[in-house]
């Protein structure tokens, strides 16, 4: 039998975060990229669970929670702003917006 | 751990009335018709006014550097300092928005109720004493001013900018967080002290956890304070955002995120010292090169300030760099004088800002002297002290700055900054000439209405000049803020 370690978790939460990091950089979608934000936050809050569960400390735990509302806040905030996006273009594809040249 | 006394809760009451007149705004503003702009400006100022009361009142007699609500924030002479600035930026920042939120057409309740709860994310965080509540506060400021850039959701490149600015945002605040959570795996623990005290042993080990957990937290920083190559944001931000919205994240938004950066390395990371200083220093010459260089082409003047924002972001970190008491109150003193000509500078952009974003282009400058010789004045003012020339609060700063680095023996970053500073000369000079060598076609002298911008604008010059005559008031208050502080590192 395989035994699950907290090494385990934080490989897993390391590709989850790499999965994400990628999808917010390379796609033009907005939802796909809000979907990798969450992906982000997700391997955090992993990370944290493990790391609280393998020291038997609270605090850990605490900050999964914070970082789980924080979330949705952001997520609300920016489906708003998507919302606003649409209204204005007709589009959700983030090659649209481009108005603004860096 | 301790039970929290309920009296702790009353030392954070600047930040709860704050917060409340917020969230009170934001009610006032959604039933009905809303509140009048006016009347939201008035109301914030006065939320404003009484959180600095009771700031000094409460928090400057409270225990110096005693941590409160079980170690979750501090309240010290360093955090007094910045919460008064930020307290002081937002009201400046207020004034500049009064008629720009009218012409604009929106609704004003929403957009002061996010002013006045993006300052207190700032507040609370530069109190924070633990990577939660830091991290939360953060989040809270940041959050409220995604909103804010992308106010005027009608225009197209308000809400462009928004857009670029929350994707960059949270993906800035993604990899902090992940840092944190490593640094949490290596060390157990979140509260900054006794991060220091693990990660001084940690370090001896080599411990790979830690070492990428402190550089994805740095990452997360440097964003924050729109640093080189983490800086890609800022143009287009700046740009596509209302114009006290911009002014607003340059400087309020620029000083918080140098406070809380100065707290982490200075406090948390203090035993990786010799580490962060190489990627700072790394990260503050391409600041200045970058910042500088790029700016160099630019014909709109919102993105010129932009990217000198990015090259002042370099100046500043030339503070952190030094890891001395010299740095930080060089720092602290900068971003003072550095808030009241930025703004000013923003505010001027405002006034000649017409509907529709006309008159931010180079050539919307010219013959401003004959124009409005008043503005013109202010705004030479402001570009000197941008570029650090007496008699303006930028020349000391800059030459604390630079006298720090060079004494914790960094010359060559400080030989960059004022090369780069020479190079600044010439963009920043551009505007000065269009002012005052070159004919526009229109003579008609520019409508001095909304008198609170304009006393706003005379205000910021007039600091300006009085930081670059009697600088040492300023810098004894910066290193009297310092004292009581047990910085790990000094």
């Amino acid at each position: 039998m395989l035994e699950i370690t907290t090494s385990h978790y934080v490989v897993l939460s390391a590709m989850l975060f790499v999965i994400g990091l990628v999808g917010i950089l390379t796609r033009r979608n907005m939802i796909v990229v809000l979907m990798s934000i969450e992906l982000v936050l997700n391997s955090v809050t992993l990370n944290l669970a493990a790391f609280s569960y393998q020291h038997s400390d609270l605090t850990g735990q605490i900050l999964a929670l914070f970082v789980i509302v924080v979330a949705a806040g952001e997520a609300a905030v920016g489906l708003a702003i998507l919302v606003a996006l649409y209204r204005l273009r007709g589009t959700t594809d983030l090659e649209q917006a481009s108005e603004l040249k860096g | 751990m301790p039970p929290i006394a309920p009296q702790e809760f009353w030392l954070l009451v600047p930040e709860i009335v704050l917060a409340a007149f917020g969230m009170a705004l934001l009610v006032a503003g959604s039933i009905g018709r809303g509140i009048g702009g006016r009347m939201a400006a008035a109301a914030s100022l006065v939320g404003l006014a009484a959180a600095a009361v009771l700031v000094v009142w409460t928090q400057g007699q409270a225990t110096m550097g005693a941590p409160i609500l079980a170690g979750m924030f501090v309240l010290d002479g360093f955090a007094l300092y910045w919460k008064v600035l930020f307290l002081v930026a937002t009201a400046l920042t207020v004034f500049l928005s009064v008629r720009f939120i009218e012409d604009g057409g929106y609704r004003a309740g929403e957009y002061y109720s996010l002013l006045l709860l993006a300052t207190t994310g700032m507040m609370l965080m530069v109190s924070g004493f633990n990577l939660v509540s830091i991290w939360i506060s953060l989040e809270l400021m940041a959050l409220s001013s995604y909103i804010l850039v992308g106010y005027f959701k009608f225009e197209r490149r308000s809400n462009e900018a928004s857009l670029k600015y929350f994707i960059l945002g949270a993906l800035s605040s993604g990899i902090m967080l992940y840092g944190i959570s490593l640094l949490y795996g290596a060390t157990h623990t979140l509260a900054l002290p006794a991060l220091a005290g693990s990660l001084s042993v940690a370090v001896l080990q080599g411990d790979l956890l830690s070492t990428v957990g402190w550089i994805l937290l740095a990452v997360g920083l440097f964003f924050k304070v729109s640093a080189a190559p983490f800086h890609v944001w800022t143009p287009d931000v700046y740009v596509g955002a209302p114009t006290p919205v911009t002014g607003y994240l340059a400087v309020a938004s620029k000083a918080a995120a140098f406070a809380i950066l100065v707290r982490i390395f200075y406090q948390g990371l203090a035993p990786l010292v010799i580490d962060w200083q190489i990627v700072v220093a790394a990260v503050a010459t391409l600041s200045m090169i970058w910042g500088n260089i790029a700016a160099l082409t630019q014909r709109n003047v919102k993105r010129m300030l932009a990217y000198s924002s990015i090259a002042h972001a370099g100046y500043i970190l030339m503070g952190v760099l030094a890891a001395s008491e010299t740095g930080l109150w060089a720092l602290m003193f900068y971003l003072l004088a550095y808030t009241f000509f930025t703004l000013g500078a923003f505010g001027t952009v405002i006034l000649l800002e017409r509907r529709e974003y006309a008159g931010e282009t180079l050539d919307d400058y010219a013959g401003l002297a004959r124009r409005a010789p008043f503005l013109a004045a202010c705004m030479l003012i402001f570009l000197l002290a941008l570029t650090g020339i007496p008699p303006t609060g930028g020349f000391f700063g800059k030459v604390y700055l630079f006298a720090a680095a060079i004494e914790a023996g960094w010359t060559w970053v400080a030989v960059i900054g004022v090369l780069t500073s020479a190079i600044s000369l010439y963009y920043y000079m551009a505007v000065v000439v269009q002012m005052y060598f070159k004919d526009s076609e229109e003579i008609t002298p520019i409508p001095m209405r909304a008198p609170g911008l304009i006393a706003a604008i005379g205000f910021c010059a007039v600091v300006t000049v009085i930081l670059g005559l009697l600088p040492g008031i300023f810098v004894n208050l910066a290193k009297s803020s310092i004292l009581p502080l047990a910085w790990n590192l000094l």
